[in-house]
């Protein structure tokens, strides 16, 4: 009898190496889902770092947003927390909060997946433009008696005289100097419903019967006007109204003229959006200057005189004032200006002006028969008794014509905002659009001054909903 | 032609008005030559004005001035009579401005007109800068003086520039309600631009306007508190700060930052504590502080300096008192003082640290420099002649 090669092991004895291989399959496949684990969770872990920050950056982006947009002339928010903006693969929403002394606190919350992250800064708007300043002179302002200076908001709407409830926004009026304030004389009521505020080494002279509802403390440093940077454009030769021709309508368009001679019964409009240099810019009494804003801006740059003769007449009908500008780069004559030889402005025209007057180095006299809807800035700038000075809230953020930005104070990291949307557990952005949120790229979210509060917030509802 | 005529027969106006004035006051048939010759050196004067001319105005004014005190007034009190010719009396406050005396503000003053205001605003406040006596003068005729006189003597007398001037418009203050308004903001000009204090006299005028009923010259009296610095206004602008209307409590804000360097806005109860601190400091341990300074070991005057660092309100008083450790002999506390001095950011002790710049210690030297340029505002080098030469007192 042949013998197996291999002796059979006893029935009792097999599987035993069955039994040791499982264990150390069981133990590799242990092994290996602890590894899994480690994997998941050190990857989960990873994932959370670099969602906080991602949402970090996000934040970071925010702020920066924000800036442009205050550096644009917007508010500063941008999204809000029941819409946010988005920006990559996250969102963010910016607030800013007005502080005072031109101090604002933009506060941004970034969510990039499981990542929240809020920074706040405080930035302060150094170098205003011109128009921001309100009423301003550089060496000299005088506000006689029985002249009114207040201010109103065209953003929000029309001008409401002081006192009523739409009125509110009159209280902010800047009437200013780097030298010397005298508001008020020995006749009249004037009345200045915001501040009036001398240079550092200025003095504020205050007639009889006056009321200057703001502060009446010095500026600390005084504030130079930037001279006039005038465009180059080829010559058109002059326009110059007559009896037998009185209209003539400057096309929108950036030209470059001689003169501009409104002549009495003449009608001259000139059309937005234009620049125009003029050396001379003459409207005679009985002649009407149109300065048509509603397609666009309109800019004059006088470079020799601007005489608005007495009787004449000064139109503005896109009543925006930040879409008017009247340059004049002319410099007022040292000492007394001779006989016969006029001053760089003269102004007695009739009617009201919307937009904003600026002659760094001329003399500006606003007669009784104006009013202004705007700013003015002038070396000297006088307002005559009876003249009416509106001055519009919205110039304060149109925007500095020096392109300034505003200066950084402070940075910080603070803790998340009690609301919903950073309550979320998911994906901010995934949920959102989940919900069927139309969710706005960053430089769409921006809000314009006074907007935010009028806005519907369609998201709120649903992340309210989510997360009660 | 017809110009020249006209203005040849304006010169003549002169000689027309001039020389029969004169005559009657001597009550001679002919004026006197000495007379004769001042009529003429002042139609020159008013010729060289006309024309622009600036060595004739001075040739002419040389030739006046040499005259007496009484003859050049008789001369030019005949001249200011209603309906002078405006030259004529621009030319007559010129002599005034030039060589007037004590007495001839009042003169110049019959020259206001529209028009004229600036003329003789300049004339007084060339004879009270000349002769500090003119204020004592002023203080006689501003009560029998209209409002718009008294505000010219406010302006002029702001042109003066001395702390006597400020006890000047401390006086009007008290005295003249109808352009207290105007004196409280020249004051408070006036006050930044002195080298020291000015009398306490105008801080009381000053106090008084802010606790009284004058609400005309409430704002005023604000500001000027503020430019001077009056720490012992603190607690009216606080009062201010709690009750006053909208623009009070912002012009009392900005004062109470002026005064203290702080800037705690609108929190009053903030303002309550600080303001409670510092006063129990005064109280408390103010005499050893100073006592410590005067005489104490190192470490007692160290300590001393720190603690006054700390403080914000009478900033001019603890400056005084810090100023001689600037001559401390340990260096380290005398850099101390400097840089105490430079955080309280007054300019009265600018001459004690002028007089540390010449100390042999580096450190010392650079730290009074830092606080000078500071305190001043102005880039000199760290040269104690430079220094010396804008604090010579």
């Amino acid at each position: 009898m042949k013998l197996s090669r291999y002796q059979q092991a006893p029935r009792s004895r097999r599987g035993g190496a069955m039994v040791a291989a499982l264990l150390v399959v069981f133990a590799v496949a242990t092994m290996g889902m602890i590894h899994v684990q480690l994997d998941l969770s050190k990857a989960r872990e990873q994932r959370g770092a670099v969602d906080s920050k991602r949402a970090f950056y996000m934040a970071e982006a925010g702020l920066a947003e924000g800036f442009h947009g205050i550096a644009m002339g917007k508010s500063g928010n941008v999204g809000t927390a029941e819409e946010p903006a988005r920006f990559a693969n996250g969102v963010f929403f910016t607030t800013a909060d007005e502080e005072g002394d031109g101090r604002v606190t933009l506060t941004s919350t970034g969510l990039c997946g499981a990542g929240r992250a809020t920074l706040s800064i405080v930035i302060e708007r150094t170098s205003e433009s011109a128009a921001s300043r309100g009423f301003f002179g550089d060496e000299q302002v005088t506000v006689e008696g029985g002249a009114l200076v207040d201010s109103y908001d065209s953003r929000v709407g029309e001008y409401q005289p002081p006192g009523g409830q739409a009125g509110e926004a009159s209280g902010g009026a800047r009437v200013g100097c780097n030298g010397s304030v005298q508001v008020g004389g020995s006749s009249g009521v004037t009345v200045v419903y915001g501040d009036a505020r001398p240079g550092p080494e200025g003095v504020l002279v205050r007639g009889r019967n006056t009321t200057i509802t703001g502060t009446t403390a010095p500026y600390l440093t005084a504030t130079a006007l930037p001279p006039i940077e005038v465009p180059s454009y080829p010559s058109q030769g002059s326009v110059v109204t007559t009896l037998f021709a009185p209209l003539a309508t400057l096309a929108p368009g950036d030209r470059s003229y001689w003169e501009l001679h409104v002549g009495r019964l003449g009608k001259m409009t000139i059309l937005g959006p234009s620049r125009i240099v003029v050396d001379q810019l003459r409207v005679d009494k009985g002649g009407e200057l149109v300065i048509n804003a509603a397609d666009g801006p309109v800019k004059i740059y006088v470079t020799g005189n601007m005489n608005l003769a007495k009787g004449s007449k000064l139109s503005t009908p896109a009543r925006d004032p930040i879409a008017v500008s009247l340059l004049v780069s002319a410099e007022q004559p040292a000492g007394a200006i001779p006989t016969g030889t006029p001053p760089p402005i003269q102004l007695a025209t009739t009617g009201s002006f919307y937009g904003t007057i600026y002659a760094p180095s001329a003399n500006v006299s606003i007669p009784g028969t104006m009013q202004v809807f705007g700013a003015a800035s002038a070396n000297r700038l006088t307002v005559q008794s009876n003249a009416k000075l509106h001055f519009d809230l919205a110039l304060l953020i149109a925007g500095s014509e020096e392109g300034s930005l505003p200066s950084l104070l402070g940075w910080r990291l603070i803790e998340l905002p009690d609301v919903a949307i950073v309550k979320l557990r998911y994906d901010a952005l995934a949920e959102l659009e989940k919900a069927g949120v139309d969710v706005k790229h960053a430089k769409n979210a921006h809000f314009e001054v006074g907007e935010l509060a009028a806005r519907v917030l369609p998201a709120k509802a649903l992340l309210h909903k989510r997360n009660p | 032609m017809l110009a020249t005529i006209l203005r040849r027969a304006r010169l003549g106006l002169v000689a027309v008005i001039l020389l029969p004035m004169m005559a009657s006051a001597t009550a001679a048939p002919q004026p006197r030559p000495d007379q004769q010759s001042a009529a003429a050196a002042f139609q020159a004067l008013v010729e060289a004005r006309r024309d622009g001319s600036t060595r004739g105005r001075e040739a002419a004014l040389a030739e006046l001035v040499t005259l007496s005190a009484q003859e050049r007034r008789d001369l030019i009190e005949r001249l200011a009579v209603p309906g002078t010719p405006d030259g004529i009396a621009r030319a007559a406050l010129d002599v005034l401005g030039r060589a007037g005396t004590p007495r001839d503000p009042a003169i110049a003053l019959r020259f206001l007109r529209a028009g004229l205001e600036v003329e003789v605003e300049d004339t007084i406040a060339s004879i009270a800068t000349r002769d500090p006596r003119t204020l004592n003068v002023l203080d006689e005729i501003l009560r029998d003086l209209p409002t718009e006189a008294r505000a010219i003597l406010v302006r002029a007398v702001e042109r003066v520039g001395t702390p006597a001037a400020a006890g000047w418009l401390g006086r009007c203050i008290e005295r003249a309600s109808d352009v207290r308004g105007e004196a409280l903001a020249r004051l408070g000009r006036l006050a930044q631009e002195l080298g020291k204090p000015p009398p306490a006299d105008v801080y009381t005028a000053v106090r008084n306007v802010l606790a009284g009923a004058d609400s005309e010259s409430l704002r005023a009296a604000i500001i000027a508190a503020g430019r001077l610095e009056d720490a012992d206004a603190i607690p009216h602008l606080i009062a201010i700060l709690r009750t006053g209307a909208p623009g009070s409590r912002a012009d009392a804000k900005w004062s109470l930052g002026l005064i203290t360097g702080l800037r705690l806005g609108d929190q009053i109860v903030r303002w309550d504590a600080w303001y409670a601190t510092e006063q129990e400091w005064w109280r408390e341990e103010s005499e050893s502080a100073f006592t410590a300074l005067d005489s104490g070991d190192r470490a007692e005057r160290v300590t001393a300096l720190l603690a006054i660092g700390k403080l914000h309100a009478w900033r001019h008083k603890l400056a005084s008192e810090v100023a001689p450790a600037l001559q401390d002999p340990d260096p380290e506390v005398a850099r101390l003082a400097a840089q105490v001095l430079g955080r309280m950011n007054s300019r009265y002790v600018g001459a004690a640290l002028a007089r540390a710049m010449e100390r042999p210690e580096a450190e010392v030297v650079h730290e009074a420099w830092r606080t000078l340029r500071s305190t001043t505002r102005k880039d000199l080098p760290s040269d104690p002649a430079a220094w010396r030469a804008l604090f010579p007192h």
